[in-house]
């Protein structure tokens, strides 16, 4: 039985059970996975998760299951939905399911290249990537790289019946480089939705490059600079600090530092974010969510001002708003097991005018940080971080990389103090951002 | 397990070795489960858990190949496994390594069952979901500003039965649960988060351990305190870690840098470490996937290895890496039985299971007198390291500061970082009572259950990010 017709056999099955409504997600996903580690091919791996994700509603009350056989009775998977409805009890804040509306088809989703990339050519791919890296004081260069290629369907019992369809390819580059006991590494990596919008060798090069220069780091001192946030480090800023915060689920119970800040200015004029789910080559760019709903763009910070919250159908619902297309699960756009969830889908900073140079003769004595592994903490705003790769800002000019050192600012505060917006767009993942300059930040290191 | 499932496995196995390749094994897995989640007086999840399905694993001339499949009929079974050949085959083809995978005991084990004190299914759907409500209502009778809340029961029966060419056999039933609570608090504006869990291996007598209306009332009341916090000064301290967050830090700070794959692959900095002086002789740190009752507890490994408990620090000399059967076969040593994969689609890697510092001699009351000034740091929102540079970096959700050896001041999100070399050198004080908390440690995109263990400890020279 195809997939979609798995989807449509199973709300005629949860309806036949009671259901007063009910959903079906489905999703089918090829990953072609290699490995290669400290310089040789290890393994191949080919996932191919294949799965149905059932929501039923049953007198106000939703209950959940999933599949990941489609040889099985999906009798019995609709009506597992359908018992853990009548376990629960109704949630008046629930309005209903997705309505059907018509989708755009966005672009530069789907590259046939990398749908019909074999295992042979990422096993070149990962042997050139690691040549590449092997330069002078490189101990080990360890490669992933991956294509996938999905389908995905929802159909729900009020019309909506959904099919997108994508590819990705995502490559992670790790080195390490020695010199008597001192160790460092350095990382880099990117996903993209077409062979085209990424260039590996450059990563493998520039990680390599990092790696060694990252022998020679020294620790800072603590206090308070002016810091340069630019490239990876604003995932966790801007996606998972401001966008993440801005989720209306959260927003609406009161867990979101941004609680209370919609319609007021929390950011300086040259400050706009936009969530867009529909931008060309997104890599989470979808015709629609999880849910059925179509995506759109939605201006979550304009000149500095709080607009918008991101929106699922249960929290447009509550606010009598419409869902902004920001449904998720919680493992993600492609997880048909977990609850349905709202989150981000690509996010955009509008650039400023502020070249990378002159933000660094500005900052004469600083930081440049590049990257970290942190989240902000969303109750408080408060992200407290280790900087996993950033350099210091000596007399105006890029110095050695730092180590052991950790940074701490308030998100909000963060935005007040953003002095500077860049002109330089970098993508990485799901956001495409310039550099911040921040007027002063507390650092902490050795000394 | 339904025999019918387990003859597949078997067959597969065979498929395999007619194929020629040098190792195989074939996993099948099975979770059924239940998750419950409330959150402010409603029903946000409520999730019957059902999935089966066989991973299958080759080696070819050194190359690692790997399929997996929930169509569980034969037809797919063997498109999977001769997909997994050619794919070891290519890698193989072009490998100049070529490994041998060795483990000296292959006794074929029986079939483990853990059979709880109380079943799962003694408590129905509408009495679990009643226990979230009412923890719910315990976090908002704590105090009016309490606002928000969530409460979790979540359980698991997880059925594996993993068969390999060099005559490993394994199969065991392991049930288990977790319940979380969350207490959001907030006061002029500002919004503080509790939280709280507990969890393990067995049935519904881990309720009993730690109840579900005290884990609310604990999450609760770090809410309302966290309220009065300050933010942390930065610099470096000497800090007192409760047994919580001392678990999360030796999971961080130090057992991802005993992963032997880790090791192999240039990435760690404990490399040619073994039987060197890496911390204090108050230290002892071990990994024991045996501890029944523990929320990393397994019977078995992902390919079949039973692990019996490894000591990874000796009173501070590094005494072993943990392994996979490919680790340990390139080591020359015996598997330690940390290969674990997240599900049937995922490969297996080298993982913790129960790690921990083992008690010490002082009691708590004697460690903190020993500490004039400083800081304790309380509970573990998340930890992360780099193990090749040795950095790493875990959150506390509470911090004291301590002047003339009393906690003062409570500060919040703070920042604790180290170096793996420096770190267990600089422990001045292990204390006798030590205890366990459960949590999921990520790798790699694989999620597993681990329990991160320790008693109270003192740390010289802790680097605290923090914004004051």
């Amino acid at each position: 039985m195809s997939l979609l017709d798995a989807c449509r056999n199973m709300i005629d099955e949860a309806l036949k059970e009671g259901a007063n409504a009910c959903e079906a997600y489905g999703v089918d996903v090829k990953s072609i996975r290699i490995d290669l580690r400290k310089g040789e091919i290890r393994t191949a791996k080919v996932v191919h998760d294949v799965g149905v994700g059932f929501r039923a509603l049953v007198r106000g009350s939703l209950g959940y299951s999933y599949t990941t056989s489609l040889n099985v009775d999906l009798h019995d998977v609709a009506k597992k939905a359908v018992k853990a409805a009548k376990a629960g009890y109704p949630d008046p804040d629930f309005v209903g399911l997705t309505n059907p509306s018509s989708y755009q088809t966005p672009r530069g989703t789907y590259d046939k290249r990398i749908a019909s990339m074999t295992q042979y050519e990422l096993v070149e791919l990962c042997k050139l990537l690691a040549r590449e890296a092997n330069i002078a004081g490189v101990f080990s260069v360890n490669v992933l790289a991956e294509s996938s290629v999905f389908k995905c369907f929802v159909v729900n019992s009020n019309g909506v019946e959904g099919t997108d369809e994508g590819t990705s390819f995502q490559v992670t580059i790790y080195v390490t480089a020695k010199d008597g006991t001192r160790m460092s590494s350095s990382y880099e990596g990117n996903a993209v939705r077409s062979i085209d919008a990424i260039r590996p060798e450059e990563l493998a090069v520039k990680a390599a490059r990092e790696a060694v220069e990252g022998l020679k780091a020294q620790h800072y001192r603590t206090s308070r600079v002016p810091v340069i946030l630019a490239g990876e480090v604003m995932l966790p800023v801007i996606v998972g600090g401001i966008a993440s915060a801005l989720n209306a689920d959260l927003v609406q119970r009161g867990r979101s530092f941004m609680a209370s800040k919609l319609n007021s200015k929390v950011g300086p004029e040259e400050l706009t974010i936009i969530d867009d789910g529909l931008i060309d080559g997104g890599l989470l760019t979808r015709k629609f969510d999880v849910e059925g709903c179509p995506r759109k763009s939605t201006v979550l910070v304009d000149k500095g001002v709080v607009k918008n919250l991101l929106h699922n159908s249960y929290t447009a619902g509550k606010a009598g708003l419409e869902s902004t297309g920001n449904a998720s699960r919680s493992g993600g756009e492609l997880d048909f097991r977990g609850q349905v969830t709202v989150a981000p889908s690509n996010v955009l900073v509008k650039p400023g005018d502020w070249s990378l140079d002159e933000m660094i003769s500005e900052v004469k004595n600083g930081l440049l940080i590049l990257n970290t592994s942190d989240v902000p903490n969303i109750a408080t705003g408060d992200l407290s971080a280790m900087v996993t790769h950033g350099y210091i800002i000596d007399k105006g000019e890029i110095g050695t990389q730092v180590k052991e050192t950790l940074f701490a600012l308030n998100i909000l505060e963060l935005m007040e103090k953003a002095k500077a917006v860049g002109k330089e767009v970098s993508r990485h993942y799901n956001l495409y951002s310039p550099p911040l300059l921040l007027s002063d930040v507390q650092v902490s290191s050795k000394a | 397990m339904q025999e019918h499932y387990k003859s597949l496995a078997d067959s597969a196995l065979e498929m395999l070795l007619d194929l020629g390749v040098d190792f195989a094994d074939v996993r099948l897995l099975s979770i059924e489960g239940l998750r419950i989640e409330v959150a402010d007086g409603k029903v946000k999840e409520l999730k019957f858990m059902d999935e089966v399905g066989l991973a299958f694993r080759c080696l070819v001339a050194g190359g690692w190949g790997f399929t997996s499949t929930s169509a569980l009929v034969v037809d797919e079974v063997k498109r999977s496994c001769l997909q997994a050949y050619k794919l070891a085959k290519n890698i193989g083809d072009g490998a100049k390594d070529k490994l041998k995978l060795s483990c000296s005991n292959t006794a074929a084990t029986s079939a483990v069952i853990l059979k709880p004190i109380e079943p799962l299914s003694n408590m129905t759907v509408a009495e679990k979901l009643a226990m979230c409500r009412e923890m719910e209502r315990e976090m908002l009778s704590f105090s009016d500003r309490v606002k928000s809340t969530s409460a979790i029961y979540s359980e698991f029966s997880e059925n594996a039965y993993t068969v390999n060419s060099l005559g490993l056999k394994s199969e065991y039933l392991v049930p288990g649960l977790i319940v979380q609570a969350s207490a959001y608090a907030s006061e002029a504006g500002l919004v503080q988060r509790g939280y709280e869990s507990h969890g393990g291996t067995g049935g519904l007598e881990l309720l009993k351990h730690r109840k579900p209306l005290d884990i609310a009332e604990d999450a609760a009341r770090k809410a309302i305190e966290l309220l009065a916090a300050k933010s942390p000064p930065a610099g470096r301290h000497t800090c007192i870690l409760d047994p919580e967050l001392a678990g999360v830090f030796i999971h961080e700070a130090f057992g991802h840098a005993c992963e032997a794959d880790l090791v192999l692959s240039g990435a760690s900095i404990l490399e040619g470490m073994t039987s060197k002086i890496v911390g204090s002789p108050k230290v002892t740190v071990k990994d024991d996937p045996s501890l029944k009752g523990l929320f990393g507890h397994v019977p078995a490994d992902s390919e079949g290895v039973v692990g019996r408990g490894t000591t990874l620090v000796d009173r501070g000399v590094l005494m072993s890496y943990m392994h996979s059967l490919e680790t340990s076969s390139r080591m020359g040593v015996q598997p330690t039985g940390n290969g674990r994969a997240q599900g049937y689609a995922s490969f297996p890697l080298v993982r913790m299971t129960n790690t921990f510092i083992d008690k010490g001699e002082c009691s708590v009351e004697e460690l903190f007198e020993s500490i004039r000034k400083g800081v304790y740091a309380k509970g573990s929102s998340y930890g992360y390291v780099d193990p090749a540079r040795g950095e790493f970096v875990f959150k506390c959700s509470m911090l004291y500061l301590i002047e003339d050896g009393e906690p003062i001041q409570l500060c919040r999100d703070a920042a604790l970082s180290g170096h793996t070399l420096e770190v267990l050198m600089n422990v001045e004080a292990v204390a006798d009572d030590l205890s366990f908390r459960p949590g999921l440690c990520g790798k790699e995109d694989q999620f597993v259950r681990v329990t991160s263990g320790s008693p109270h400890i003192a740390v010289r020279n802790v680097l605290v990010g923090g914004m004051a």
